[in-house]
């Protein structure tokens, strides 16, 4: 077996610790709320969740066991992390400013933020699109279903 | 006889008809783009379609379920992408024959094939319900519960590389939906104070993060390639030949609607089966299979369009689901306020028959947008990416929010698919979990009435799981278990080794 410590495996390393740490967790959780609520185990809210912890731990156990067997040279999965990171910041932020500034805007600034920065140039077609799917999915939910949009 | 007039008042109900065809369209771009997913699609329907009459909400999804499965096969042959995994296979025939200039021809079969596939599935779906429902009333609190675990121990089996991440997955999910009240006691669990998790995940939020935000995510970070597109010219093609490969498209459909009955195994899995029985038994085909052999797409097709018939079995009789869109469809039911299982077709048999109607008459649409719209749409499945990404972003944010007008339920959508995200990166299949937060309440439910149950008689052990049809399902898992454990390979392995240097 080689030895050493690769992005890959670190990250498997990482995934084991993390979940047999959540195991444990919940199996302290699920116990001390047990005996705090004083009710019997066969109607206990508790039981359920300590199965799951307890079918939880071996699991963490085998991707610990299967980090450890992984080789030095073992790829890992890369992604454009930028990328990932800006879209999903941008859509957070869009989720988070919503209700202040109302839909329709925040919507076509979304759009028009994320047509750009996704590489689309096309000025006039972002400006279409922008305002025109904003005014479609405004009508169908808002007018249509009834959904009271911020 | 009552059930062919329950189909067929639904058949001749043209607001019903309608909104199956919606979806049958919708279908049609969904499954044929990639990126976009019948789970997505369906997912983000749930939340469009909660405050619609059950059966309007079913015709729409039934029409993008059945339509969106075939509409896979179209990206599969025109640009080697597979609209959806279950496509996957069309591609190894399907592609090379469209590279040929026969790429009408190719299209045609797989239409002909998945409308057969279809019809197929339903009609075991229609025959084969009520025996099910009728064993399934025999059921006891601990089988309900056992049946559900065999469920998800099947599902990470088979959607996942490594079994021990496909079960932590499941185990995810089942935490998810246990957070909420107690619908036993009424205890506040697992909110650690947090108001609005009292009421629980609310499933929409969960599906549309994971099917749709997450596949967002996941086609940004990966970088945008030129696909090469097969020009689709019109063909005449005898009918007689098509036909001629009917016979054995019964076998391929068989063993589609089986596996989709199997909770988690699917389209794919069946389309793979279905593709190595085509092998050994077509011996003199049009051409090599993988070169563009019609028998191949024949065979892919059938199987895994005849999986969605199958994969509605298991989820009306016994309320697991067969596949991640029949677990979002469960949901759908939940969210109307319908029970499935046993007693459905008893209780809700209008509903049953809306799905079977919903089914053969998105098939019929199947044919007829098949035939006529899928040769002319090779310019629309090559949309580009950052078109199509901005404005599935907002359907996710704004189907999460209408389910409760809630901005919380937003926010949960936006968890679900970075954790979707980052699952599908590192090798985690989502499939265990969502059938996971679907089923968690009634595994939970069940198994605390099991064992309240059992705790009142003398023989405890034999109470809980001393029946027949307890011990099989112990058996079924435990099959799954060991026949996925790589420690028991490894021993077994060795043993045969040491046997054969013995020998």
């Amino acid at each position: 077996m080689e030895t050493g410590f690769s992005k890959a495996k670190i990250y498997a390393y990482l995934e084991g610790i993390f979940f047999l740490l959540c195991s444990l967790a919940l199996i302290a959780y699920s116990l001390s709320e047990h005996y705090a609520a004083h009710v019997e185990w066969k109607q206990s809210p508790y039981l359920f969740p300590l199965l799951i912890a307890f079918f939880l731990l071996p699991l963490s156990l085998a991707l610990l066991r299967q980090a450890h067997s992984l080789k030095k040279d073992s790829p890992n999965p890369e992604f454009l992390f930028r990328d990932t990171v800006i879209v999903g910041g941008m859509t957070l932020l869009y989720i988070v400013i919503m209700p202040y500034i109302t839909f329709i805007i925040a919507t076509i600034l979304l759009l028009i933020g994320l047509f750009l920065y996704l590489g689309e140039r096309r000025y006039v077609l972002i400006g279409v699109l922008s305002v025109g799917f904003t005014l479609i999915i405004y009508a169908i939910f808002d007018i249509a279903l009834h959904v009271m949009l911020p | 006889m009552t059930e062919l007039l329950g189909i067929f008042s639904y058949a001749v109900d043209l607001r019903f008809i309608f909104l199956v065809f919606i979806g049958s369209l919708s279908g049609l771009f969904v499954g044929s783009i990639p990126g976009l997913s019948v789970s997505m699609a369906t997912a983000l329907l749930v939340s469009i379609t909660y405050s619609w009459q059950t059966s309007d909400a079913l015709a729409t999804i039934m029409g993008v379920y059945v339509v969106g499965v075939f509409s896979g096969a179209i990206s599969a042959i025109l640009i080697n992408i597979p609209g959806a995994p279950s496509s996957v296979v069309t591609t190894m025939d399907g592609f090379p024959l469209a590279k040929k200039g026969d790429a009408y021809k190719a299209l045609i079969y797989a239409v002909a094939y998945s409308f057969v596939g279809t019809i197929f599935g339903f009609a075991a779906l229609a025959v084969v319900a009520k025996p099910i429902s009728a064993i399934a009333l025999r059921f006891t609190p601990m089988d309900y519960f056992l049946l559900a675990t065999f469920g998800l121990t099947t599902v990470g089996s088979l959607t996942t590389k490594h079994f021990a991440k496909g079960l932590i997955s499941a185990c995810l999910g089942l935490f998810f939906s246990m957070i909420g009240i107690d619908s036993v006691m009424g205890t506040a669990r697992l909110t650690f104070g947090i108001y609005d998790l009292q009421a629980g995940i609310n499933i929409v939020p969960a599906l549309v993060g994971l099917f749709g935000f997450s596949e967002v995510l996941m086609v940004v970070s990966s970088s945008e390639s030129k696909e090469e597109v097969n020009s689709v010219k019109y063909q005449k093609i005898p009918f007689k030949e098509i036909m001629k490969h009917f016979p054995l498209s019964l076998w391929y459909a068989a063993i589609g609607t089986v596996i989709g009955a199997l909770p988690g195994a699917g389209g794919p899995v069946a389309a793979f089966l279905a593709y190595s029985q085509s092998k050994k038994i077509v011996k003199n085909p049009s051409v090599p299979f993988g070169e563009g052999a019609v028998e191949g797409i024949v065979a892919s097709e059938s199987a895994n369009n005849a999986c969605i018939g199958g994969a509605m079995i298991p989820m009306l009789t016994l309320a697991i689901p067969g596949d991640a869109v029949t677990a979002i469809i469960l949901s759908v039911f939940y969210v109307h306020g319908l029970r499935p299982g046993p007693m459905f077709i008893q209780t809700s048999g209008s509903m049953f028959h809306a799905i079977l109607a919903g089914g053969f008459i998105g098939s019929i649409f199947l044919l007829l947008l098949g035939l006529f719209v899928a040769p002319r749409i090779s310019k629309v499945i090559t949309v580009p990416k950052r078109i199509l990404l901005p404005m599935v972003t907002i359907l996710c944010i704004i189907g999460s929010f209408a389910t409760n007008n809630r901005m919380f339920d937003v926010y949960l959508m936006f968890f679900f698919g970075v954790l979707g995200f980052f699952m599908r990166k590192r090798d985690y299949s989502v499939a265990p979990m969502t059938l996971a937060i679907v089923l968690g309440g009634m595994m939970d439910s069940n198994f605390r009435r099991a064992i309240s149950l059992a705790s009142s008689e003398d023989a405890f052990m034999k109470a809980l799981i001393g029946r027949p049809i307890t011990i099989l399902l112990i058996i079924f898992i435990l099959i799954t278990l060991l026949s996925n454990s790589k420690s028991l390979k490894k021993f077994l392995l060795k043993r045969r080794m040491l046997h054969a240097s013995n020998g």
